[in-house]
């Protein structure tokens, strides 16, 4: 037997031409006119957004900059020291009659 | 040159993307008799001649709906021929499971056809012989013979010279993926012509 590989064989060769050398195939104006009726047929699509759909692609895509944003006002919190309670007393021991006032308006 | 001419192309059929999108439908048309024939040769290429007019339709008729998801990245070619090859796929799944064609039989003729150019070696044989009827009669045989992930990877990157990337990217699977498939059904076609012939076949 004959040594066949020289990178491509001869059969291979052989197979790649017969399958190139397939006829072309040519459509008429009928053929045309039959799909531009099927998508007539069809009519507009309904390309409206569908919002949900966008947002559950988005949702996975969105969660790494949702993590980061309540890590950073995490950190905020923390370093403003946020206490209402402690900023109530405070409003009522600088100005308790507005305070007051203001309680019993129910404002 | 022609880069600026597929520039060109492209932002003419983004234009009349954007028209159907909104709802022109007859704008379509101008994408049908632009691509029409590279389509239906395209498609051509991979199923029998008496079904190449329906899954062209098929595959026009698939574009239109998939257009909303078109990303005018890589051009409305590409992805065309993309949706072409997957609905050539699909045409040989549902082929197979129902197995409506005939299988063809080989006779006497194509053995020793098969014979003679394994063992020539001026690499002559087909054109010399005028064969080119038993090359594409033994393909069709052996390609009937395997399944339809086979038969399309096999087409691609064996008989079409696609790479293995290419061929992932048009046919939505993963390069591993391909790589494997091109693999075996290579070793599945070197299997088939094997029992027809007395000779060792490389393919």
């Amino acid at each position: 037997m004959k040594p066949l590989k020289d990178g491509e064989t001869t059969l291979r060769k052989v197979l790649r031409a017969a399958y190139r050398e397939k006829d072309a195939v040519h459509v008429d104006e009928l053929w045309q006119a039959k799909v531009m009726s099927h998508i007539r047929n069809l009519g507009p699509m309904n390309f409206q957004m569908d919002f949900s759909a966008i947002f559950r692609r988005l949702a996975w895509r969105l969660t790494p900059a949702v993590c980061f944003l309540i890590l950073i006002l995490f950190v905020v919190l923390i370093n403003f020291d946020f206490t209402p309670e402690y900023e109530l007393t405070k409003v009522y021991m600088t100005d308790t009659v507005t305070f007051v006032t203001e309680q019993l308006w129910g404002v | 040159m022609q880069d600026i001419l597929n520039k060109l192309s492209d932002s003419e059929d983004n234009e009349i993307i954007r028209q159907v999108v909104e709802g022109n439908v007859d704008a379509f048309e101008f994408l049908l008799t632009k691509y029409k024939n590279h389509v239906v040769n395209l498609v051509a290429k991979h199923l029998p001649y008496h079904h190449v007019e329906e899954t062209a339709q098929e595959v026009f008729i698939r574009a239109y709906r998939s257009l909303p998801t078109f990303k005018a990245i890589s051009g409305f070619k590409p992805w065309l021929s993309s949706i072409a090859l997957r609905t050539c796929y699909d045409f040989w799944r549902a082929h197979y499971r129902s197995r409506e064609l005939p299988v063809s039989s080989l006779s006497e003729k194509h053995r020793e056809w098969l014979e003679t150019v394994i063992s020539d070696s001026s690499n002559r044989s087909y054109y010399d012989q005028g064969s080119r009827k038993e090359a594409r009669e033994l393909m069709d045989w052996a390609l009937e013979k395997l399944s339809a992930e086979d038969r399309m990877v096999l087409e691609l990157v064996y008989l079409e010279g696609l790479t293995v990337k290419e061929v992932a990217k048009l046919l939505g699977w993963s390069a591993a993926n391909v790589k494997v498939r091109s693999f075996r059904s290579r070793k599945k076609l070197r299997k088939l012509l094997s029992g027809l012939s007395d000779k060792e076949v490389i393919v």
